[in-house]
């Protein structure tokens, strides 16, 4: 029973690409020979988009791994308000992001170029990159720890036997995710690029796609774009286990945090906060003129990141207990990060366009395709979880011939059961915030608060707009926030 | 509730269905701060009819849209493509002649298409806030070649307005545009995916000009009670951007969807566009915001729409490539 759960995202994966491989061949347009896509600009953007990509990854898991080694040092109580805002961060809409980034630094250096878009994708990712690292890195046994002691080893001892292992493990994993996500950013690598010379494969995809209306040209582009994916994540998509992962005792948690913790926490804070002093600024220009459909917005967001939130928990546990992960099963792990999501998404409405379903089909395919974005994201710390106690538990279970259900409840769900609050609202946060689904697929008769954000902006309503991103953030902050905080008490209660 | 709620957001396309018309088009157009409310409200005033509004990223979307679902379209009329797409989409061969009289309509360029009914207007233009630009330049030639001043424009290939001012760069400098482009992008700040971005980042000081429309400034006299950003005047003449609707062959109520397009050039629609949409009314009778009498009114530019499907890949590769120099 267990590994029919545990196939149950392979087949839902497979079905999304193979369903939109078919719409893609119905695809009506033409394109040229594939000699004709194959020239020096193909091969300048890809070397543009490797580039960038690699460039913003290893600069986040960089810029993560000393902020994660310092707020993990000790558990504190205030914990959860740290981890929620480090998840806003990442939250955080484009624009909003490259604005700040261009108001904060443009004086200091050329933010138009490869390094304005870097720092942009540093923005965005090293707050995620922190939460993931620090999540693994506070699960080190305690008995480990304490022996530590005893032997009289010093810090540096300590650190490269319980943590170091523990880092080099969780690198790989982040390293692809944070790669996956800049190879295929779309604003932010086109507002800052400068002009033309700077453009990725996504720009090449939606050109294809939309202006050209050539399948053909996605079809090749979207090939190259799978086929990195596909080598970084046979390199470098391995993901281990240590024992000295399994914590047995819980660490009680410290009233405050220490000095050192509270001097990274207040750097962290000032730094990525710089891009919503703009926003909010701009929000309180002007009184809130407000919306006349700003409720049927909200609740239709927030009803269908309910169901991609659920859908994409459901999905990332269910793959979490799979035992395949040999390497080319592990690009199941990334979901559709593997392939650029225009080519998807197009080849899906195309196919319900030509059953007539189209419009019936919307609300299920945003909610879909959400939950199929975000099961990537919230997939790392569940499984490095689950397989720990599997591995622990595995031969006890057999012996004792527990059944499927029985594990279930009593080894897996323990297990996740701390980061169960986190995976939902985190994919359910980054739903809310979705536009390129639904607007691709064109809303008929709803309105979410990002189509509602986008016509604002569309009709010059900057500051309405400012606004209405200021009450999204402010919704989405409360939900992380609750969502860690009820992560601690069932973790550290 | 929540339940309830869901179930109706589900049988959506019940309404859609239910509705006597329907027409794809932008998605501005349809949010409460652009023409849609008003036009359904009036038009089922009039009609005693149901009309629903799908709205879709932009002119290109909707023009990919009809080409994939051909006869099944379930619309009635497609409307908010630009003059530049008309070609293009009478090519496929879908599309219902109007047979409405157009000859009182006011036009930057004659227009006698017989699919398609043009609704509003607005040139592109260079904007500029007139509190840090002093030394406009008067010309596209001389923004391009002797300027000073630093721009931030789109990206032909991802939306309307940078579209067309590579149309409009073409017009003006014809087989020289590759240099001209090679020139503009030493004083391009950026170049953006979309409007918003690249307004965005002009109001907040990262450039000296935008690549906007006319019809820009007046948006902030009305609602923001300045007049300092204002749109430079080019002595060659400015690219125009007319936008058009048609009926669809395949609408199941084409004599409705005609007296759709009768009411879109008709006095009640035509008040609407100028304080909704930003565009200028085509007909000479209909009101405009006070603001649009402050507003240049340039000579036009423009290409058949014809030349524009010929030569866009050409023409956006010759911008690429000298502009990645």
């Amino acid at each position: 029973m267990i590994q029919r759960l545990a196939f149950l995202p392979t087949a839902v994966i497979l079905l999304t690409l193979a369903l939109a491989g078919v719409g893609l061949i119905l695809h009506p347009g033409q394109g040229g020979a594939l000699v004709s896509y194959f020239d020096a600009w193909f091969l300048q953007i890809l070397k543009f988009s490797v580039l960038q990509a690699t460039l913003s990854a290893v600069g986040s898991v960089l810029l993560a791994v000393p902020f994660a080694l310092i707020l993990a040092t000790r558990p504190f109580r205030q914990q959860w308000l740290i981890q929620g805002l480090m998840n806003l961060f990442f939250i955080m809409p484009v624009l909003t992001v490259v604005l700040g980034v261009v108001a904060v630094f443009n004086d200091w250096f050329r933010v138009f170029s490869l390094t304005g878009i870097v720092v942009a994708h540093l923005y965005l990712n090293v707050p995620y990159a922190i939460r993931l690292f620090w999540e693994r890195l506070s699960q080190y046994s305690q008995t480990h720890a304490q022996v530590a002691v005893t032997l009289n080893m010093t810090a540096w001892q300590r650190f490269r036997v319980l943590k170091l292992p523990i880092l080099i493990d969780a690198f790989r994993p982040i390293f692809v995710l944070i790669f996956l996500m800049c190879f295929s950013s779309f604003t932010v690598v086109l507002t800052l690029s400068g002009g033309p010379a700077n453009t990725n494969l996504e720009v090449a995809v939606f050109q294809s796609l939309k202006l050209d209306f050539d399948p053909k040209g996605a079809a090749f582009y979207a090939f190259f774009h799978g086929l990195i994916a596909f080598l970084i994540l046979f390199f470098l998509g391995r993901r281990d286990q240590f024992g000295i992962e399994f914590n047995r005792l819980t660490e009680r948690q410290h009233a405050t945090a220490t000095d050192t913790q509270w001097l990274a926490i207040a750097v962290l804070l000032f730094v990525l906060s710089l891009p919503l002093f703009g926003l909010t600024v701009d929000a309180l220009s002007a009184p809130f003129a407000g919306s006349s459909r700003f409720g049927q917005a909200l609740t239709t967001s927030l009803l269908l990141a309910l169901g991609s939130g659920v859908l994409a928990t459901v999905l990332a546990l269910c793959r979490s207990l799979s035992k395949q992960q040999g390497r080319f099963t592990r690009f199941l792990d990334f979901g559709l990060l593997v392939l650029p999501m225009m080519v998807i998404t197009t080849g899906l409405l195309l196919l319900t366009l030509k059953l007539h379903i189209a419009f019936k089909m919307t609300f299920f395919l945003i909610i879909w395709l959400n939950a199929l974005m975000a099961m990537p994201l919230i997939i790392t710390p569940l499984q490095s979880r689950i397989q720990l106690y599997h591995r622990r538990y595995q031969p006890l279970a057999e012996s004792l011939g527990m059944p499927a259900r029985t594990r279930l409840g009593l080894i897996y769900l323990p297990a996740v059961l701390p980061l169960l609050p986190w995976a939902m609202v985190l994919s359910m946060v980054l739903s809310i915030g979705d536009l390129g689904v639904a607007a691709l697929l064109g809303s008929a008769q709803f309105v979410t608060l990002p189509i509602l954000i986008y016509q604002a902006m569309g009709s010059y309503q900057l500051v309405l707009a400012s606004q209405l991103t200021l009450i999204l953030l402010v919704i989405c902050a409360v939900l992380l926030l609750a969502a860690e905080w009820i992560g601690g008490r069932l973790r550290y209660a | 509730m929540k339940l309830k709620t869901l179930l109706s957001l589900m049988t959506l396309s019940g309404t859609l269905a239910a509705a006597d018309l329907t027409i794809y088009t932008y998605e501005s157009f349809t949010g409460e701060w652009g023409p849609g409310p008003a036009l359904e409200k009036a038009f089922e005033a009039q009609c005693n009819c149901d009309i629903a509004f799908v709205g879709l990223e932009d002119g290109v979307a909707l023009l990919n849209r009809l080409r994939l679902e051909g006869e099944q379209s379930q619309a009635d009329i497609i409307l908010g493509l630009d003059d530049g797409l008309v070609a293009e989409t009478e090519a496929l061969g879908l599309l219902a002649e109007h047979q409405q009289s157009l000859s009182d309509l006011t036009l930057p360029y004659r227009w006698s298409n017989e699919y398609f009914v043009p609704y509003d207007y607005g040139h592109f233009a260079f904007v500029y806030d007139d509190q840090r630009v002093s030394e406009v330049p008067g010309s596209l030639k001389e923004l391009v070649e002797e300027s000073d001043l630093s721009v931030i424009y789109q990206d032909p290939r991802l939306s309307t307005p940078g579209q067309g001012l590579m149309l409009w760069m073409k017009s003006v400098f014809g087989a020289d545009a590759a240099d001209a482009w090679t020139q503009l992008q030493e004083k391009t700040v950026t170049v953006t995916p979309g409007w918003s971005e690249a307004y965005s980042l002009f109001l907040e000081g990262n450039s000296d000009m935008v690549l906007s429309y006319v019809t820009s400034p007046a948006y902030h006299i009305s609602f923001e009670e300045t007049e300092q950003y204002k749109a430079a005047e080019f002595a060659e003449g400015h690219y125009v951007q007319i936008e058009v609707a048609s009926a669809l062959k395949s609408s199941g109520n084409l004599p409705l969807a005609r007296d759709f397009l009768a009411f879109l050039v008709s006095k009640p629609a035509q008040d609407v566009f100028g304080g909704t949409n930003w565009m200028w009314p085509v007909l000479a009778e209909a009101e405009t915001p006070a603001s649009f009498d402050k507003l240049i009114s340039p000579e036009t530019l423009y290409f058949r729409s014809e030349d524009v499907a010929a030569n866009r890949k050409a023409w956006i590769r010759e911008w690429r490539n000298a502009a990645s120099q």
